[in-house]
Formats: C-alpha cells, structure tokens, sequence
C-alpha cells in the first residue's frame, strides 16, 4: 500500500516536474531538467527563489566569463 | 570568478546581481583568482582589492559546511560544468560558497515565513508572458505558454498531498524562479513550442497494462459478440435518437462503430496493433449502451415488439388477445389458405400504445413517424405501421385516421405559414434591393402577420404535444407524480376538443382567401397573383366572421384562437392607419418620394395630378383634396366584387381619410405639426389593447357573461364600433384644427362673402351700379361683352363705391369673360339668352380651392348671370314708361300694352324677390350658421356642395327643372322682345338711355323696321306671330306727350291691329309660359323634398296671376 502511495506521489511529482520543465523551456530559462530538479528541490527547502535567481545568474556570467578567459588564453 | 553576496539590505528581493555583490567579497576571493580572471567584472574593480585579500579567509569559510553546500555544489557543477577536480576546485569552492552564502541568507529568511510571492502574482506574470508572445506573433509560445500553465494549475488542484516531494504551497516560488530566469523567446524555445502544442493535441498513450490485454487480446474480436452489424447503425433511420441532437450520445455511437472498426488514425498508427485496455473497456461500454438503446427502438421491427401468440385464442379477460385473433379470424375469413400459409408473425408487428401514442405526437407535429404517412398532401395510416394489440384494425385505423386529419390540417397550415414567410424573406431581400420601386406582386404585411399568428397557434399546439410525450417520458422514467393515462383514443379526443377544430377554421379561412381549394402550394402562389389590398380584406373579414360564427356556436376556445390570430393579422392595417393619421397625405408633387401607401392600405394615393413628365400640381390643384387620395377601389377585371376596406373600418375608413389629409394639408401650411401630433397620437393603443379594453358604458350590463363579452367584441358591428370610437377624436381633432386654420389664417369668411356678394349679387351697391353700366352699353348697342371692357368697368365700380373706405374685393381677383362670339354678344337686343356666355372666375387662393374648385365657381357664374338675366329684363320693362294723356284715340291698345308690361312686371318682380329674398337670402343665412360649427374642412366642403345645390335647384337651374328654367327665360325673351317691339313700334331709339326719365315716340327709323322684321321670337308660335307682321308700317310720334306717348296720329289702324295683335299674342304667350313655370313650381312645392315649402312661397305668389 505504502509503495503505491509512494509510486503515486512520485508520479505526481514527476508530472509537476515535466510541466515545470515545459514552462521554463517555453520562457527559455536555459534550465536543463537536472538543474531544474535541483532548483525545485532548492526552493522547497526553503531557497529564497529570487536570490536563487540571482546566484545562478551570476554563475553563468562567471562561467561564460571564465570560459572566454580560457579560450583566449588557448589561442595565445 | 567572483561570487557575489546578497548585502544585508537587500534580504528578500535581491534586485540585480550587482547588488548582491557585497563590498567585502573582494577580500574573500583568493589572489589567484584574480589573476584567472580577466573579465568584465574584473575590470571594474580596482586589480590592488586582489592583492590586499587575504588568502587565508577561504581556508576558514570553506570549512564552514552548511546543510545547502551539497545541493549548492550540484547546482555549481550542473551550471557552471565545474566539479571539485584539481583543475576547477578553487573555483568551484568559490562559487558554491558565493551559492552558499546567498542562499543561506535568504533562505532562513523564508523558512521563517516571510512573505513570498502567490499564485495570483504568477498568473498576472505568466499572464503577461503570454500577451507578450502574442504581440509579437509567436502565437504557438503564447498558446503553449497557456497551455502549460493551465496544466500545472489544474495539476495543483487536484494535489492536496501535503506530502508531495514538490508542495503546492512552493509553486509560485518555483514559477517565480522560471520568471526571474525567463529569457527573450529564441528559435529553440519557438520549436519547443510547436512541440509542445504538438504533443498536448496528440498525448501520448499512457502504457499499456497487462491485465486487460490477456482477458480481451483474441476471442472476443471473433466471436458472434463483436459481429456489430455497423449497416444498421450507420444507417439508421432519422427516427433513431441516436442521430439527435437533443440527446447526448450521437458520439457514442459514430465512435463505437468506429472503435469496432479500429479505423487507421492518422496521428497515431501505432493505435491499431497495440488496442489499451482502457479505451477498448470504453468501447465496449459504448457499444454496451449503444445495444441497450437499440433495444428500445420500438420503431424497428423485431427490438421492442410485444411477443404475440398468433395461436391463443381471445380472451375476455385478456385485452392483449383481442388484435391478434381478430386478425386471425379475417385473415382467416378473407383468404382461409393464405393465412394459414403465412405467418403472421413475419408480415405483423405490435408495439405498446404509449410507443404508438408518441408516433402519433411526432406526426401532429409534421416530423416522420411510422404510423401515418404523409401522402398527396395529406396524412394517410400507414400499411406498414406495427398494431397494437387491443385495438382491431379498423379500429386502429379509425382513430389514426382521425388523427391524421388532424395532423393534415396542421401541416398544410405549416406549410402555408412556411411559404408565406419564406416569400416574405425572399421578396423584401431581393426584390427591395434590386428594384426598390418595381411593384411586383409580393406578400403583404397582412398576410405576413396572419403566417405569423398561425405559426405562433401551430407552436402552441407544438408545445401542447411536446408536453404529452414529456409527460409519457417522466412517467415511464417513474418521476411523474400524477398517474398519467397514456390512449391513442384520449389523445385524438384532446386533439379534437383543444386544437383541431381552430385549425380547421383556420384551415377554412386560408381557403376563402385563396378561393382555390387544391394543395397548399397553389394556394399559396394564388394569393400573390390577387392585388394586396383584396387579399386583406378578404383576409380580415373571414377571419372576423369565422371568429363571430363560433362565438355564436359557444365554441369558445375556436373562437378564442380565431380572436388571436385577427388580432395580430390587423396590426398591419391598424399600424398603416397609425401612420397615415400622423403623417398624412403626402404632397403629389413628385412621384415615389417616400409618401407611397402601401398596396395593402384602403386608402391609396391615385397620382391623379401627376401630369407628362411627372410633374403637375399636386397639392395646390383644387381637385388633389378630393381626388389625390381616395378609398381604394379594389374591383378589377378579374374581382369585380372586390372590396377593400375591411367591414370593421368601414365606417371609419372616410373619417381616416379626411383626418389623413387634413394632417397633410396642416403640414403643407406648415402649421401646428407638432399639435397635430399631440392630438392625433397621444393616446394611440394598439389593436390588441384596444379590444381588450371594457367594453364601454352603454354597452355592458351587469349580467354580461364572459362569452357575451367575447361576442361583442367579435361581431363587425361592435368592431367598428370601437375603431371608430377609437379613431373619432383624433380625426375630429385634426378636422378642427384644420377648420380653424381655414377661417382664421386664410380668410374662408372673406372670400366667401366676397363670392356671394358677387356671384349672388347681395352686394348690391356695387353690383347695381355695374349693371346699369353694362346695361346702358347693351342699350347702345356697344360692345357690352368687351372682356377689356367688362374688367375695366367692374374694377371702376369697385374702386368708385371703395372711396374712403377698404375695398370690398380686389378686382383683380375678378375676371368676367364673356365667350359667346360677336353675333350673340349683339343678339342682346332682342334675347335675353345673349347673357349666358358670360362667366365669371375667380381666383381664390390655396387652400381654399378645395371648398370652392372651378367648378363650384362655374356653378356660381351660373346662378349670376340668371340674376343679370332677370334684371336685364326688370331693367327693360322699368324703362317703358306709358304715359298716354294724348293718345285718347288709343286707348285701347294702351290698356293692352300697359297691361302687357304690368303682368311682366310682376311676374320679374315676383321672381325676382323670390330668388333673392327666399332662395339666396335664406340659404346663405342657414349656410353661415351651418359653417360655423364645421368641424373639418370635409364637412365644409359637403356643406357648401349641399348649399350651393340647394340654390342652383332653387334658382332651377338644374337638369331637372331645365323646362321650367327655358319657360323662365321665355319670359324674359318676352319682355325684352316687348320692349323692341314698343321701341320698334313707337320709333325712338333714345327711350334706352338711361339719363332720360321719359320716353317719346318718334318715326321709327328704317332700321328700327329692319330691326323690328329681325326679330327673333322666344318660341315658335310667337315667331309665327312675328313673322305675321313684318309687313307692318311704320308708327308715328303725336308729339303730345312729353315723355312718352304712342304716336296714335301718324299710326294708320292697320298697323294699330297688327301691334295690337302682336301684344296681345305675347301675352297669351306669357300667360301660358307662367302657367306652366306655376304648374311647375306647385309641382315641385307639392313634392317631398327639402326645397317644396320654399317653392311653396312661389307657388303662393304664382297663384295671383290669374286673379
């Protein structure tokens, strides 16, 4: 009984996943579905999603940053 | 790399990345990092903060592990691509703690509840990303943004878990990360979207399970069970409320059958080797219910029929015996071998009566059904209808019968109802758009509100048989609280009582108007080859008599409907009736300008004045009141008895008319419009309103039943009664509005007396001093007829007798003509007749030419010149004096000649004043005072016409009194001819002039004799006379006599006897001719009509001729 719950609520998250997934592709979040996950599970952890926002924000502009650097770098 | 951290203002809502960058974080970055990174971020920050950061601080804040440090090294690794290898460690460490360090912050913030975001804020955002993608024509991402959206909400609520890994209550959360992270749409996420729409439209099927698969994977597919005869479905009859679309289940079995078929998907091929059990578990529950139903389908043989045992005998106790062993027995009786041969069972089917009782409700309301059959315009039973089993044929077939009467009588009234509105629509699309002003013969508004009022009764009836079969329904579903008989005899009972013979009646009337009696389509195309206005009356009165006929039988409910359906048929007319009273009669000037009636309309606009080139006078010719619009006159070639104002208006129809045109006229004179409006539609009610009003006082008695009331309201009489009464004060308004105008704004009373003192010369001032100046001219023998001449003098009178004072006419207006041509004009001398080319016009103005056209005023010319004609003659005689103290020798002749003159004189004299005094001044009198209470300009003009009748009969001028008229003027011809003889005989041409109050007798003159042998006699025993003595000599003036005296010396005997003679001849003519006129006139004074106590007055006076 327990593992149909279980199975069910798992479920049940996977869809809510999927739609979210869905959504943040169509407002082109350039979210993959495993960082998505993460994220979601973040937030109901209790992260802030504003400054979760933000954090990811400015990691992608220090990765692309950073991966500029290293090309540059290469090619001298 | 440089992780920012959120400062400490900025807790709940970190604005931009900048601000999350603290200022300290510069001396947390280890030196090396700096040294990596040469991005734009480093530049904007001074390269010494590198160098003065201690290295150390890493070491200590690293070591610091919080709960998020995992999650955030994931969330580093998936983003960034780093990991904790050797080559990124330093930079990975960094970001996770900048991650760290951010979320920590923030996140014990929100697990302490502060206020995040809620659902509504997302739906406006989401909302607003969705409006975005719409404006800028990325439809497909706006629609699947939508989608998605409502997806996850209806997601939510259907998820209440509290254990849910992801909690509903964190949704906007989540949603506002996707925001907050949302980018401008690019190609990937358009072609996701698409996709995505694509997958929503065409979902996946959900896996299969095993369960079913193994249970339904072979035999069923095989078994009699699937043989689905898909024929029978697909091609069920209409009747199947499977085919409805008032039941819920037309899909059901387009699907089934389809199911059953597994027809190929296009979208989804894969459908057609892999069946899931869930949706073939749909199908066969479809299918179940598709044969549950089909069961029910009494209408098909062999699915709900009564089991009969053709073999039990009858039995009393058991009604259901009796059709089977009826039909036994016939068949038996009629074709012993073919009944045995035969089983009945395979020709015979029985359905319940309640099934039988529905057919029969769908054919009364013209749908198909399988008992009677709509054939030959009519409804027949049919052959192949199932039985039931307790009727025998013939009875069944009787009711049915019956029945389809019935159900005949209601379609063909559905039908004409049909055509009619079909025509309506058709006519007033078409024809009004491509030949507004082509007449060509179309449905009337009439017929229209009748087709209307019959499709309103025929819902009722519709409405009636809807609630019997819905009444069968709830009590065959148990819901009916009432026991409900259900009986193919009840329900032809209710028929007949409530609605078949309403529409029989109507039936009846739809017939008399057509006056064909074939099948409703002839009928129909028969009405619009018959003028419109025909059609309406013709309609209208048959449906009132046909309602006062079954108001008179005490049916009632007939009667009822039949009061409906007039009513709402008469709205048209009443409304047309509506309109001309408040708009009025149009002007006539221009032809189809707005002001047309309709065809149906009982009063109609001739074009009368229309001339060559469409144009004429219109409104200002003095025949447009009387002739511009009239009561139609509906009899043509082919109806010759046709009439066109219904019965009930026709005692208003003339009123409406003159009120019409008085309207019209009021707004010609522009005057008092907006009170005629006041007045004439203030209180205006429908017709509907207007019979249900009481019936007046006078009419109703206390006793007066409902039925009476009806009956009242029903015959023409009372009808008209109360359209009158209804109609009467408007009209009576306009009329004395009208009136008043007429006398008070266009001088009627001036003109009229100005007419009458000329015409009937009451002014005889002026009048009496013209004719003597005319009069001298025709003493002189000048041209009196002059129409210079004539006008001229007129105009002196009026000026001369106006000195001082205001003229009592403007000559102008006064135009004397004289058309009798020279020859006559000379003939004065010797016939009064010479007078009758005199005519007299005159120019009234606008609108009084309606009261007094050219006509009116010819008749006018006539009684004037009858006037001048008698004074003419008065005049002659009064110039004749005899003065005889000289002629002794002659006294004789004297005494003759002055008793001659004595009896013309009285009897001018006595005519004279009868004309003035008893005709003119009389008439006139009762006249002014009739004219004072006209309350329309119709009453006037009838009153003027009956006045201006009265003295023409009077002055016996009319056809009918022509003899005594000539007589008259026989007379008159005698005095004048007395007058030339005297002047011939006593030789003195001077005795005309008027300056001289005496007259001497000289030598006649050679032409005076000439004059004299010219003489034309006034009838023809009084030529012969003349002709006798024109051999007569000469006279002679004695000379004696100061004024006037026969010249008794110079006059031989001979000539003596034959003047003598003369005079005594014309006055055995007079004395006949005044006999006659005396004869006459008692006759007339002995008649019965209105003018013999008037020509008793002169019959009185007459009497004294002979005395």
């Amino acid at each position: 009984m327990s593992t149909t719950k279980e199975a069910r609520r798992l479920d049940s998250a996977q869809q809510t996943l999927d739609i979210l997934y869905d959504i943040s592709q169509l407002l082109n979040t350039q979210l993959d579905k495993d960082t998505l996950a993460t994220c979601i599970g973040m937030i109901e952890s209790g992260v802030n999603p504003e400054a979760l926002a933000a954090v990811i924000q400015e990691l992608r502009r220090e990765s692309s940053s950073l991966n500029q650097t290293n090309n540059r770098q290469a090619r001298q | 790399m440089i992780p920012s951290s959120s400062s400490g203002n900025s807790y709940g809502r970190p604005s931009s990345s900048a601000s999350l960058r603290p200022p300290s974080s510069a001396s947390r970055r280890p030196g090396s990092s700096a040294s990596q990174r040469p991005s734009s971020a480093l530049h904007a920050r001074p390269p010494s903060s590198a160098s003065m950061r201690p290295s150390s601080r890493l070491s200590q804040r690293a070591k610091s592990r919080s709960r998020l440090t995992p999650v955030c090294q994931t969330l580093v690794a998936q983003i960034t691509g780093m990991d904790n290898s050797a080559l990124h460690a330093e930079n990975f460490n960094t970001a996770v703690e900048f991650a760290v360090q951010n979320l920590e912050a923030t996140s014990l913030v929100n697990l302490k509840g502060s206020v995040g975001v809620d659902m509504s804020t997302m739906d406006k955002q989401i909302r607003g990303h969705v409006e975005k993608a719409k404006i800028q024509l990325r439809k497909s991402l706006g629609q699947a943004l939508e989608t998605a959206y409502r997806q996850l909400k209806a997601g939510m609520a259907h998820t209440h878990d509290l254990d849910e890994d992801i909690k509903m209550a964190h949704m906007p959360d989540h949603l506002q990360l996707l925001i907050k992270l949302a980018m401008p749409p690019d190609e990937a996420s358009l072609i996701y979207a698409d996709k995505y729409l694509d997958r929503v439209s065409n979902p996946p099927l959900p896996t299969p399970e095993l369960t079913w698969k193994d249970i339904l994977a072979d035999e069923p597919f095989e078994g009699e069970h699937w043989n689905y005869d898909h024929s029978d479905s697909g091609s069920s009859p209409s009747l199947s409320p499977l085919d409805s679309d008032d039941l819920q289940f037309p899909d059901d079995s387009s699907s089934s059958a389809d199911d059953l078929q597994d027809a190929p998907s296009p979208i989804e091929p894969e459908t057609r080797t892999a069946p899931d059990a869930s949706s073939r578990r749909q199908r066969f529950e479809h299918r179940q219910m598709l044969e549950e139903l089909q069961k029910q389908q009494y209408w098909h043989k062999g699915r709900l029929d009564i089991p009969v045992n053709f073999n039990r005998p009858f039995d009393v106790g058991d009604p259901s015996t009796f059709g089977p062993s009826i039909h036994q027995a016939l068949a038996r009786t009629h074709d012993k071998e073919a009944a045995l041969n035969l089983d009945a069972s395979e020709r015979e089917w029985y359905i319940e009566e309640v099934h039988a009782v529905r057919e029969v409700l769908f054919a009364l309301q013209g749908r198909k059904n399988i008992l009677l059959d709509w054939n030959t315009h009519k409804y027949l039973p049919s052959e192949r209808s199932p039985k039931l089993v307790h009727l025998s044929l013939s009875s069944q077939h009787s009711i049915l019968s019956s029945l389809g009467l019935a159900a005949t009588v209601v379609r063909q009234l559905r039908e004409f109802a049909a055509f009619i509105l079909s025509q309506s629509r058709s006519t007033s699309q078409i024809a009004q758009t491509l030949q507004p002003h082509d007449h060509k013969p179309r449905v009337t508004r009439t017929l229209e509100a009748f087709a209307d009022a019959l499709s309103r009764e025929i819902r009722v009836f519709d409405a009636w048989c809807a609630a019997r079969e819905d009444d069968i329904c709830r009590a065959q579903g148990g819901v009916s609280e009432e026991e409900v008989v259900i009986s193919l005899l009840a329900t032809e009972t209710a028929v007949m009582d409530q609605f078949n013979r309403p529409f029989v009646a109507l039936r009846e009337v739809v017939g008399k108007i057509t006056n064909v009696d074939q099948n409703q389509e002839t009928e129909a195309r028969c009405l619009l080859s018959v003028p419109a206005a025909v059609i309406t009356v013709r309609l209208l009165d048959s449906l009132l008599d046909s309602a006062q006929r079954h108001t008179e039988q005490e049916d009632t409910p007939t009667a009822e409907v039949l009061k409906r359906v007039f009513t709402t048929t008469v709205e048209p007319v009443w409304g047309m009736t509506h309109k001309w009273l408040k708009d009025g009669m149009g002007l006539g000037l221009t032809q189809g300008q707005g002001d047309e009636l309709e065809e149906e309309f009982f009063i109609e606009g001739t074009g009368l004045t229309i001339g060559m080139m469409g144009m004429g006078m219109g409104l200002l010719d003095p025949e447009f009141w009387s002739e511009g619009y009239v009561l139609r006159e509906g009899a043509d070639d082919v109806l010759q008895e046709a009439k066109t104002v219904p019965a009930f208006f026709k005692h208003a129809a003339s009123l409406v008319l003159g009120a019409g045109k008085a309207n019209g006229l009021l707004r010609a004179l522009g005057m008092a419009t907006s009170l005629t409006d006041q007045v004439a539609l203030g209180t205006w009610r429908s017709f509907t309103e207007l019979l249900t009003t009481p019936i007046p006082h006078g009419h109703q008695t206390e006793g007066q039943t409902a039925l009476e009331k009806i009956q009242l309201a029903l015959s023409p009489d009372t009808l008209s009664r109360l359209v009158y009464d209804e109609l009467f004060p408007h009209c009576k308004a306009t009329g004395s509005i009208l009136a008043r105008v007429l006398v008070e704004e266009c001088g009627l009373r001036t003109h009229l007396s100005t007419i009458e003192g000329f015409y009937l010369m009451r002014r005889g001032d002026v009048m009496s001093h013209f004719q003597d100046l005319i009069f001298a001219k025709m003493d002189n023998q000048q041209g009196w007829a002059d129409f210079h001449a004539l006008n001229t003098v007129f105009s002196d009178v009026i000026e001369m007798n106006s000195l001082g004072a205001t003229k009592w006419m403007e000559p102008s207006l006064m135009r004397l003509s004289y058309r009798g041509g020279k020859e006559k004009e000379r003939s004065i001398a010797r016939s009064i007749k010479a007078i009758d080319g005199l005519t007299a016009e005159y120019a009234i103005p606008f609108p009084l030419t309606y009261i007094f056209p050219p006509k009116v005023l010819q008749i006018y010319s006539e009684i004037f010149v009858f006037l001048l004609q008698i004074r003419r003659a008065k005049t002659v005689l009064e110039k004749i004096l005899v003065r005889g103290d000289g002629a002794k020798h002659f006294q004789s002749g004297i005494k003759v000649f002055y008793s001659m003159r004595s009896r013309l004189s009285w009897f001018i004299n006595a005519l004279l004043n009868f004309l003035t005094t008893y005709v003119i001044n009389t008439q006139v009198a009762s006249f002014h005072s009739a004219l004072t209470t006209a309350a329309s300009l119709d009453e006037m003009i009838d009153l003027h016409s009956s006045h201006l009748e009265k003295l023409q009969g009077r002055c016996l001028l009319q056809p009918s009194t022509s003899a005594l008229h000539r007589a008259i003027l026989s007379v008159l011809d005698i005095a004048i001819n007395f007058s030339a003889r005297f002047a011939a005989f006593a030789g003195d041409t001077s005795m005309h002039d008027i300056s001289r109050l005496s007259i001497s007798v000289g030598h006649r003159s050679k032409r005076l004799k000439r004059q004299r042998g010219n003489v034309i006699g006034f009838s023809q025993s009084f030529r012969s006379l003349v002709s006798l003595d024109s051999d007569s000599d000469e006279a002679e003036d004695d000379g004696d006599s100061p004024s006037f005296s026969l010249g008794a010396t110079s006059m031989t005997s001979g000539e003596d006897d034959n003047f003598l003679s003369r005079v005594e001849a014309m006055s055995n003519e007079l004395n006949g001719l005044v006999r006659f006129v005396r004869r006459g006139v008692e006759s007339l004074a002995g008649g019965v009509g209105e003018a013999a106590p008037t020509f008793g007055v002169l019959a009185f006076t007459l009497e004294d001729w002979d005395s």
